[in-house]
């Protein structure tokens, strides 16, 4: 019996040290935009002295938190299809836009010798798996569908595509390289991991509908909602901007 | 008057199904012995006397209390029947040592010397922290019929405690029967197949066959009858 | 390995799910015995539904699981609205949701082990004890209850492995908020996403270290032939 006392007494204890109004900005990112994230909210935070938090998820996922009552305070959204929903839903007006445009690039895990050097090189027998993000849920895996429709590759690589739930999930299979090729997002390729072994296929960004990287201020409570506004603004500022570039990405 | 007990219940047979019929007095301080074949419905008899089962129709009343009455629904809890049962095979509980197995009938918290004197007679005072598993057979029934009589009830059921024993343990089972249930004056039906037994402990026998009492009497009379058709 | 890696650690998720698996577990131990009691002796036909209905989570993918708790319990759902309007408590996305989503997919395991143990009792012994006077609750606890401690501790060492392991669900309803919901699995996988395979495997490890050995220490215990376990239920 007296076992059980201490155990209530723990778990009551448990319970009841928890719930703190939380002063810290919470911001969503989609997980494509996980890297440059960190970096922007580091010079939010030396710039105006507001602390945040990150939270990655996919898309979709924080899209639909959001709408049932998550509290986040910030979205970035890899596309504006989300925060375009969820501004009808919950009846957030002008308190979107696009800050970025997000790069696709292709990568290659051999430095092999291969014929080409475009990417065609995608038709040859190398190349055996291509992984390319869930074209149904990910932007980027939108984007390289687009390409492949438009250069008429679509058919004739369909069998070696390997799908990942995200840009994140493609990188590893890049990175672990149990895939021949893959399309990924620059920022990916910003820091060290593609280094060395990869063969990096630019991608010209005429050849897919841009990918507008959105943010969307859901922030509720007013003293909240504030600082979720400033670091909207703060998107727009040259800091930001330069953060962006350097991971890869396009300035509206 | 003791208890009357007049039920009826169908019951399922080896051969064919029979209804279970009876009706019966029992005197205070009578020890009754049911005999039957196997499937007869001695221990359903048994059963229902201690509420583990419910007759279909019938009245069990002991003495002034009416324990069972199927028109008016009216059951009395097996936990409130102060009734003592040994079963064939011992029903000790593994997590309970022999003392922890005599002190765990109700009430008796409130009478320490009546578990001293239940353990001299029972000559278990050697075994009182013994572990159950470790136990033989003889011990264990012993045990058991402690346990059984410690809250003094006022009747005590037996389903052929007996029968797994050698015959030197049965002989002094039976006597240590016979001394608690005469000097605690405790009623006693008792489910037996062996004539022996039953002459021994007996002042009653019913013959159950077919579900009905055939025969109700003295059992020295009614066995040695029976006896006497086997040399024959 | 880095003697210095202990000192990166952020060492709240870690925290943070022990914690869930210690509450939910025990939280479970309450309702499940009970629920598990009524089960093992219900002599009802239609015992069949509850009991599909308690293995549900066995077969829901966690995601699901997730998505229909924060379905229920979204402050602007019905149920949650009144929860936070009357009792000021908002469930999704705090750590009391996440342990009741924890119960709700775990309750199965804590369940179907208790009641096994139950019914395999002899039923020779709940007849004995009701002729010695016991009531149902005592003969729960007196003699019921120490007699399937083994399949008790096997349901407590299932359900608090499970949660220790979950991800999914915790994911969804609880929004990997840090300090808060951010559990141990969710800072792996995060890791693992953002392809800090180092950190990944530092996590990995001191969970699979700490882990393996509380379930150990209990093993150990319950194949030993002492009567300690007994002992603990009086």
């Amino acid at each position: 019996m007296k076992q059980i006392g201490i155990i209530l007494i723990i778990i009551i204890f448990f319970f009841s040290c928890n719930e703190k109004e939380e002063q810290r900005l919470l911001i969503a990112s989609a997980s494509s935009l996980r890297s440059v994230s960190v970096e922007l909210i580091k010079a939010f935070s030396e710039e105006t002295n507001i602390k945040a938090d990150l939270i990655s998820a996919s898309s979709g996922k924080l899209s639909v938190q959001i709408e049932l009552g998550a509290p986040y305070d910030i979205f970035l959204s890899a596309n504006e299809k989300y925060p375009n929903y969820l501004c009808a839903k919950l009846n957030l007006k002008d308190e979107s836009s696009i800050f970025a445009y997000g790069q696709l690039v292709l990568l290659l895990t051999k430095q092999k010798q291969l014929k080409l050097n475009s990417i065609d090189v995608l038709l040859e027998n190398e190349i055996q798996k291509i992984a390319i993000p869930n074209p149904d849920l990910a932007p980027y895996g939108i984007a390289a569908m687009e390409i492949l429709k438009l250069l008429q590759l679509d058919k004739q690589v369909k069998s070696k595509l390997v799908y990942g739930e995200n840009v994140n999930q493609t990188n590893q299979f890049l990175k672990s390289k149990v895939v021949d090729a893959g399309f990924t997002s620059v920022s990916s390729i910003q820091n060290s991991h593609f280094r060395g072994d990869y063969k990096i296929i630019s991608i010209l960004d005429s050849l897919y509908n841009p990918i507008k990287n959105t943010v969307l201020v859901v922030a509720k409570k007013t003293f909240k909602k504030e600082k979720a506004q400033k670091f909207k603004a703060f998107l727009q500022e040259e800091k930001a901007k330069s953060i962006l570039k350097k991971y890869g990405y396009n300035i509206p | 008057m003791m208890i009357k007990i007049q039920i009826e219940k169908k019951l399922i047979g080896a051969q064919k199904d029979f209804t279970l019929s009876i009706n019966k007095q029992i005197d205070s301080g009578d020890f009754v012995a049911i005999f039957g074949k196997s499937g007869a419905g001695k221990t359903t008899i048994l059963r229902i006397l201690a509420g583990l089962e419910q007759p279909e129709k019938g009245i069990i009343q002991v003495e002034d209390k009416v324990w069972v009455e199927r028109s008016e629904k009216k059951v009395v809890p097996v936990k409130n029947r102060n009734i003592g049962f040994v079963a064939q095979q011992s029903i000790l509980f593994p997590n309970m040592n022999v003392k922890e197995q005599l002190t765990f009938s109700k009430g008796i918290n409130t009478d320490l010397r009546l578990l001293e004197e239940v353990v001299s007679i029972m000559k278990i005072d050697n075994l009182l922290s013994a572990n159950p598993n470790k136990l033989s057979g003889g011990q264990k029934q012993r045990i058991s019929l402690a346990r059984a009589i410690i809250q003094k009830p006022k009747i005590l059921l037996l389903d052929e405690p007996f029968v797994a024993l050698d015959y030197g343990m049965k002989q002094e089972l039976i006597q240590l029967t016979k001394k608690i249930t005469n000097q605690y004056k405790i009623t006693t039906i008792f489910v037996s197949h062996d004539p022996v037994e039953i002459i021994q402990l007996a002042n009653r026998i019913w013959v159950l066959e077919n579900g009905r009492i055939q025969n109700d009497g003295n059992p020295k009379d009614l066995l040695s009858n029976f006896l006497n058709s086997l040399n024959n | 390995m880095d003697i210095t890696f202990l000192n990166n650690i952020n060492w709240v998720p870690l925290l943070l799910t022990f914690k869930l698996a210690l509450v939910t577990t025990v939280l479970l131990v309450l309702i499940g015995i009970p629920i598990a009691y009524a089960l093992a002796f219900s002599k009802s036909k239609l015992k069949a539904i509850p009991e599909a209905l308690i293995s549900m989570p066995l077969v829901l993918p966690p995601t699901v699981l997730g998505f229909y708790l924060l379905l229920v319990f979204s402050p602007d759902s019905f149920l949650g609205n009144l929860l936070n309007q009357f009792l000021g408590i908002q469930f999704a996305f705090s750590f009391t949701g996440i342990v009741i989503a924890s119960m709700v997919y775990s309750l199965p395991f804590m369940v179907q082990p208790i009641q096994n143990g139950l019914q395999s009792l002899p039923k020779a012994y709940v007849e004995t004890a009701q002729v010695l006077g016991k009531s149902k609750f005592e003969i729960l606890k007196q003699i019921l209850l120490p007699n399937s401690i083994r399949s008790i501790v096997t349901a407590i060492i299932l359900t608090f492995a499970h949660t220790i392991g979950e991800f999914g669900v915790v994911l969804m309803i609880g929004g990997s908020i840090p300090n808060q919901t951010k559990v141990a699995s969710i800072a792996v996988y995060e890791k693992v996403e953002s392809l800090n395979y180092i950190g990944a495997h530092q996590y990995a490890f001191i969970l699979f270290i700490i882990s393996f050995s509380v379930l150990l220490g209990v093993y150990i215990f319950n194949n030993s032939n002492k009567n300690w376990l007994t002992s603990l239920s009086k």
